[in-house]
């Protein structure tokens, strides 16, 4: 009896829960789909202008709104992923895939920078000495350039990426996944893929690494059969070490200031 | 016996039961997103040994030619449909919308633009212009570059054909040079003698992005490439990367570009930039239309193609 029942009860509750987060994920389609709403009128007004006889500084003026509309609406699904919404990526493109007044990828693009430009502001905003100063390196590193940062949505997503958010060692870009980063860890993921990319050491490290004489050299080594010469020997202990210094080391270097600054 | 297979049926139903544990903490909000997420690979519970074996060849960076691919794709072609920053230029003066209308370009374009002058967001001013064929468009495109690499002359070649080709429909239909400017403070920022210099060329529209500052040298900084005003592309080192084959011998050589960010000619990031476009002859004054363009979706673009041109995916957490 007990045996029926158990899987019984997995199955009300399967329901109940698909139901559930069936209606909940409609609900969110549904609120995103109406922040999107005024750009969608906008572009189907857009339509109509190759009929009217029409100015430039109107249509200037038609394209400007455009771009301003749709960066409202971004902001708009930021605070929402900001305030605990799950699954907003897909939401935006479920959204964007039943409309096509609306460019997605035009609209990906400035939802991409709202975030990284939002995230900034909270920074900069930041009133504790530790951000502070973390806010004042960041201005200094970023006289020299800024990374390259990319928010990721589903379309971006690679198959193979696991990560809710990534620093590349060569590249030097950033990463973020945000369907898989709750907004409670935003900011702090934000942060700590930020330090990563301060972290000189890193780039010494992934250097070394990236050298690929000592793969060749280890399988030369194995071809011959014979052990390394003493000079060999040191040049694999370095490429080793600097491996661990490109992974291991680094978290725990990035670690630290990310929960300093994560208490305060 | 029947034990033993009801066993099975629930090691089985384990899964179904995570899933529906997991949707219910969704849609419940009653576990907390550590207990959901956990175990996917995120690793934010502190350094963990999965980001130590990575092999080298992974994360060394981008190809010379995979960044002039994703400046191409972003400022000519677009990617998947979406609005290139020269389309964008053009759409924003309004220059394509009133060809496809297949009204009277010259003339309705020179009254819309007069119309346009007198409103506040149209500056007049004598730049001193020489006389120009007001039957035709002139195109000159002129990427500035500032790199090390050879190939980046490729680049300048090949996308100067490319932007010829984007804006070829605009050609002999109206009367009106772009000189697409762009500088954060306004101004005027270049000689009669170059304008001159870019009236005589062959070509048949003027798009000139340029920045009072000119192209930014930084002794630690390198630049792949310098576009006036759009953003810059540039990288901190550049490596040989050499790859080998099983028995060690050398299979390909690719120069490889680390550290690689964006640089913004711009007091502030995602700043809107004025645009000027030469109005015509208007009394006895040349007139520009001055009009205003964000490079937020360029930025975004670059940063995709970028990101997306690694053979890898990103490492580390």
């Amino acid at each position: 009896m007990n045996l029926l029942n158990g899987p019984l009860i997995f199955f009300f509750t399967l329901v109940w829960v698909l139901l559930n987060q069936g209606y909940a994920q409609a609900e969110l389609l549904h609120e995103v789909c109406n922040i999107l709403g005024p750009l969608k009128e906008h572009k189907s007004l857009q339509m109509t202008l190759p009929n009217k006889a029409i100015r430039l500084i109107e249509i200037k003026d038609i394209y400007d709104q455009e771009l301003d509309l749709e960066k409202r609406a971004a902001k708009e699904i930021f605070n929402l992923y900001v305030s605990g919404v799950p699954n907003i990526g897909l939401a935006v493109e479920r959204c964007l895939d039943s409309n096509e007044l609306i460019n997605k990828q035009d609209f990906l693009y400035t939802l991409n920078s709202t975030f990284i430009d939002e995230s900034f502001k909270k920074i900069k905003n930041a009133q504790s000495p530790r951000l502070v100063l973390f806010q004042q390196i960041l201005e200094k590193k970023f006289k020299q350039g800024l990374p390259v940062v990319q928010v990721l949505t589903p379309t971006f997503v690679d198959k193979n990426l696991e990560f809710k958010a990534g620093f590349h060692r060569g590249l030097g870009s950033l990463v973020f996944n945000i369907d898989r980063i709750p907004a409670s860890e935003w900011f702090i993921v934000f942060i700590h893929e930020l330090l990563h990319s301060l972290d000189s050491e890193l780039a010494i490290d992934s250097e070394k690494y990236a050298n690929s004489k000592i793969p060749a050299l280890l399988s030369q080594l194995e071809i011959q059969g014979r052990t390394p010469s003493s000079p060999e020997l040191a040049e694999i202990e370095a490429w080793f070490k600097a491996g661990l210094g490109r992974g291991l080391f680094t978290e725990y270097r990035t670690w630290v200031p990310t929960l300093l600054i994560y208490r305060e | 016996m029947k034990a033993s297979i009801s066993m099975r049926r629930i090691k089985k139903m384990n899964s179904t039961i995570w899933f529906c544990v997991k949707s219910l903490s969704i849609a419940t909000v009653l576990m907390t997103t550590s207990m959901s997420f956990a175990g996917n690979g995120g690793g934010y519970a502190g350094p963990t040994f999965k980001t130590v074996s990575i092999p080298g060849t992974d994360d060394k960076g981008i190809t010379v030619g995979r960044v002039h691919e994703a400046f191409h794709t972003c400022f000519v072609t677009g990617k998947n449909g979406s609005t290139s920053f020269l389309r964008q230029i053009l759409n924003a003066l309004g220059s394509k919308q009133v060809i496809e209308n297949g009204s009277d370009v010259d003339k309705t374009k020179l009254l819309s633009l007069t119309d346009a002058i007198r409103s506040d967001k149209v500056f007049s001013q004598p730049f001193g212009f020489a006389k120009h064929d007001e039957k035709k468009m002139r195109v000159s495109y002129i990427p500035r570059l500032a790199t090390r690499y050879n190939d980046a002359y490729i680049f300048k070649t090949e996308l100067k054909e490319a932007v010829h080709s984007e804006l070829r429909s605009l050609q002999d239909s109206a009367a009106l040079i772009l000189d697409i400017d762009i500088d954060p403070n306004g101004g005027r920022y270049f000689s009669d003698e170059e304008l001159n210099q870019y009236l005589a060329e062959e070509n048949n529209l003027l798009i000139r992005l340029n920045t009072p500052q000119g192209i930014w040298k930084n002794e630690e900084t390198s630049y792949v490439m310098s576009f006036g005003a759009l953003p810059f592309i540039s990288y901190q080192k550049a490596i040989k990367n050499t790859s080998y084959d099983q028995i060690g011998r050398i299979k390909d050589v690719a120069q490889i570009l680390q550290g690689v960010s964006l640089i913004y000619p711009s007091p502030t990031r995602n700043g809107k930039y004025p645009i000027f476009s030469y109005a015509g002859l208007v009394s006895q004054n040349e007139k520009f239309l001055v009009t205003a363009i964000s490079n937020d979706r360029f930025v975004s673009c670059l940063q995709a193609e970028l990101q997306n041109s690694l053979v890898d995916i990103p490492q580390g957490n």
